[in-house]
């Protein structure tokens, strides 16, 4: 059987559910219309698919109100609605060490603009929010914590129920674009103020979906004003959810994927085991270095290497051109983290498989890791 | 003949889903023009079913305004 060669899925998953493509091609080829805004079938049709994306979205992260989540492009999009409709001038907002550029750098932007800080949450050799220090930590002056779910480079996955614990009643915003689908979330649970995510990595979605969950949006001024097909006699945006953060027409197109990927989620065609042996494996060759999760309850299916006898684009390249495996070389828009693992600045390979591969694409990879690796020694 | 209007699509489309999911015959029209400057849609229920989709829609907590049918225009 062909090896499974895609190993970027953190960057974009695929392949997508069939099911993607289906309801997809079905609203542009087949039904049209828009969202709400009108009472004739086709539009009723489309409302109920979007609707029904939200109830599922709802129950995939653990969050108890669907119209909480209202749709954005991506998580990029979601942060920045966080960032920019709270009121945050002057004030401290924390994060983890191991945050991506969609939060980073629209926070650096808020430092000149707005005049907030940026502080660090005490953190464990490998990034993990250290829960204990958090509590030993003065936090009277945040207006905001930050925490990347799940590391884009390493798959580590921070204890955001402790870490909210720890930090009693400062707002908490959870980056999950890149554990969305792919790693329990249970927002109302863990009592998770806002939560990102995105629809095209692990929910296996189209690209340009994604959307933000409000445990409230009371603080929250919408990023941007609009038409929504509702209060259309008032000058004002409403004030309700979900239609107060989703002015102008949605990319309905793009949640009829997403929908077709949430009703046809497959299950993974490989063992936690043995991607968990793939690391171990990877780790026990001479002169490279895995970066990943310190303990396997952890770690999420995201890894990165390096080697003492390789730059990463030599070794990304000699993979792809050898085995034709693809994964992504650098800093994966997370410079912080690359810091935070002692990467900075010529970063790391990147693997991230997904449901799709299956035990075999797993000992495949292993097997070119290991050619590559002797290749370059040789 | 009954008219519910509703704040929201999202609220349009659960009530129609609860109404249908009881077996409850229902009509989705335009939001009468005499009424509210909505575009979007609402539900026209018969008379005798009222009170049950009233009750329907309080258990999952969505509001509507009722109209008489035949008091409003379209």
């Amino acid at each position: 059987m062909k090896l499974n060669s895609y190993f970027d899925n953190a960057a974009t998953s695929f392949p997508k559910p069939e099911a993607v493509g289906t309801e997809t091609l079905r609203y542009l080829n087949d039904l049209g219309g828009p969202y709400g805004r009108s009472f004739y079938g086709r539009a009723l049709e489309v409302s109920r698919t979007v609707e029904s994306c939200r109830d599922l979205l709802s129950e995939r992260i653990g969050a108890g109100k669907p119209e909480n989540i209202v749709f954005t492009a991506n998580a990029t999009q979601a942060i920045n609605t966080v960032l920019r409709g709270l009121d945050l001038e002057g004030g401290e907002v924390w994060i983890s060490a191991l945050e991506h550029n969609a939060v980073t750098r629209p926070l650096k932007y808020l430092e000149k603009t707005n005049n907030i800080e940026i502080k660090y949450l005490p953190s464990l050799t490998g990034g993990a929010v250290d829960t204990e220090a958090l509590g030993r930590t003065d936090l009277s002056a945040a207006s905001l914590i930050i925490i990347c779910h799940e590391s884009n480079v390493t798959g580590l996955i921070q204890p955001v129920a402790e870490i909210k614990k720890a930090a009693e009643n400062v707002p908490l915003l959870l980056d999950a674009a890149q554990s969305a689908g792919g790693t329990v979330i249970k927002a109302d649970e863990w009592n998770i103020d806002y939560l990102a995510f995105t629809g095209h990595k692990s929910l296996l979605g189209p690209t340009g979906t994604g959307g933000l969950y409000m445990k409230s949006s009371d603080a929250l001024s919408p990023l941007i004003n609009g038409g929504t097909g509702s209060k259309s006699d008032s000058w004002e945006t409403p004030a309700f959810l979900p239609d107060r953060f989703e002015a102008g027409t949605p990319n309905i197109a793009g949640i009829f994927g997403l929908y077709g990927a949430l009703k046809n989620t497959p299950e993974s065609r490989h063992s936690k085991k043995t991607f968990l042996s793939l690391l171990n494996e990877i780790s026990s060759i001479a002169g490279m270095h895995i970066h990943a999760a310190p303990a396997e309850n952890t770690q999420g299916e995201v890894f990165s290497i390096t080697a003492d006898f390789a730059s990463p684009s030599d070794l990304g390249m000699a993979l792809y051109e050898d085995f034709g495996i693809e994964t992504r070389i650098g800093l994966h828009c997370a410079p912080l983290a690359h810091n935070t693992i002692n990467t900075f600045p010529e970063g790391t390979v990147r693997f991230a498989p997904s449901v799709y591969h299956d035990d075999s694409d797993l000992y495949r990879l292993l097997d070119a890791i290991i050619k590559s690796a002797a290749k370059f020694k040789d | 003949m009954k008219v519910f209007i509703f704040e929201s699509t999202r609220a349009v489309i659960r009530a129609e889903r609860i109404v249908r999911d009881n077996e409850i015959d229902c009509k989705i029209i335009p939001v009468p023009r005499s009424i509210s400057p909505e575009c979007g849609m609402a539900l026209e229920i018969t008379d005798d079913k009222t009170q049950t989709v009233s009750k329907l829609l309080k258990k999952i907590s969505i509001t509507a305004r009722v109209f008489d049918r035949d008091k409003v225009k379209l």
